[in-house]
């Protein structure tokens, strides 16, 4: 019997001993089997700024977790190893949901991240892990590029304390082209997690000739403005060639730039340049007064002066997850 | 002439079948990897938790 995988928008339907596009969910005799629930292929202990998240609990580490498969197909995917191939071709460790949680603590980490390939396959794993997390009294993130279903996600978003998502485009036909998804359904995602009070922060790769131009740009920052307030925090990201994109040099950081400054003119309080070190657009300066608030170097946090949410020099409230 | 028309369909129906599958991104299980998921086992080979590895920064990104 054929049977419908409503987790995410792709919506497969499954023949018997056959896998969904993710290739985690698996129809055994009429039922989904998601195959990689407890079988991580990663697990690593890393700064939560590496997810990147900077407004959540700076300087702390996040315990990270992914499984094979994933249910887009970026062309440029930097995770294409783990992410692009069937969990039969990818090793890994056995660590149920219990597991997680002790290794977590083991490690000190404040958070568990659903990270590498991506949270929307893996998604009983994350729920079943991510409440147990919460019992012992320790936070959950993902890091997704938020092709989810609005019911499987919001009740994922009773236990998910922050997410980054990817927001690749704000054109349909690049999703499709590239991706292999659709726009609606991630513009979607981003409210809800904004509805549902889930920390939030995007992320935007700038591709060169496919989004680095000023009006796209323009446009993806007056979406997030408009829809998700102009305080959730937006990470421009640097491209570099791999996996089937190899043919596209990588981003020019006068491009960044460009993008960082269209961003502010756009009214967004916190733009930030990834995949680039040594550059001040890493760090968070407050919106009212200007001042200096966390200074990053790479991962690493120099000085973090932001108290009980605040500007400590002018009292404005930081947008975040502080404590 | 009719008979050569219909082989000629058939033909192409075949071959685009084919192609159809071998395009297919579904992953298409053998019997024992089917046995193997029905008890809870993973498909693939399992590698012992090592800590250190764990300890050090992930090398894939996010
Ligand atoms: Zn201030």
């Amino acid at each position: 019997m054929k049977i419908q995988c409503d987790l995410c928008p792709k919506r497969c339907i499954i023949s018997p001993g056959e896998s969904g596009d993710c290739r985690i969910r698996v129809n055994i005799d009429g039922r989904l089997h998601a195959v990689t629930y407890g079988y991580p292929c990663a697990l690593h202990v890393d700064p939560i700024e590496k997810k990147p998240l900077f407004h959540f609990l700076p300087g702390t580490k996040a315990f990270s977790i992914a499984t094979a498969g994933c249910n887009l197909h970026c062309r440029n995917c930097q995770n294409w190893e783990i992410s692009q191939s069937a969990p039969v071709d990818v090793p890994a460790y056995k660590a149920p949901p219990s597991k997680i949680v002790e290794s977590a603590l083991k490690h000190n980490c404040e958070t568990v991240a659903y990270t590498y390939t991506d949270p929307s396959a893996f998604y009983e794993y994350t729920l079943d892990t991510s409440k147990l997390i919460k019992k012992e009294n320790r936070k959950n993130i993902i890091v997704s590029a938020g092709y989810f279903n609005p019911v499987p996600l919001r009740r994922l978003c009773r236990y998910i304390d922050g997410a980054n998502i990817d927001l690749k485009f704000i054109h349909d036909k690049y999703y499709r082209e590239i991706c292999g998804g659709t726009l609606k359904p991630v513009l979607d995602v981003l409210q809800i997690l904004v509805e549902e009070g889930v920390h939030l922060e995007v992320t935007n790769l700038v591709i060169p000739t496919l989004n680095d131009n000023s009006r796209d740009i323009k446009k993806l920052c007056s979406w997030i403005f408009n829809n998700l307030g102009k305080n959730i925090p937006l990470h421009f990201s640097r491209f570099y060639p791999q996996y089937k994109m190899k043919n596209l040099p990588p981003t020019s950081i006068s491009i960044l730039k460009r993008a960082l400054n269209i961003a502010k003119d756009a009214g967004l309080e916190y733009v930030y340049i990834g995949n680039v070190i040594g550059e001040k657009w890493e760090s968070t300066f407050c919106p009212n007064c200007g001042r200096l608030l966390i200074e990053r170097e790479g991962y690493y946090i120099k000085k973090n002066v932001v108290k009980y949410g605040c500007c400590p020099y002018c009292g404005y409230s930081i947008y975040g997850v502080w404590s | 002439m009719k008979r050569r028309k219909f082989l000629k369909i058939l033909l192409f129906t075949v071959i685009g079948i084919c192609f159809a599958n071998i395009l297919s991104l579904a992953e298409k299980y053998t019997k024992k990897t089917i046995r193997l998921i029905k008890n809870n086992k993973y498909p693939g080979r399992i590698k012992p938790i090592n800590e250190e590895t764990i300890l050090k920064e992930g090398s894939w990104s996010g």
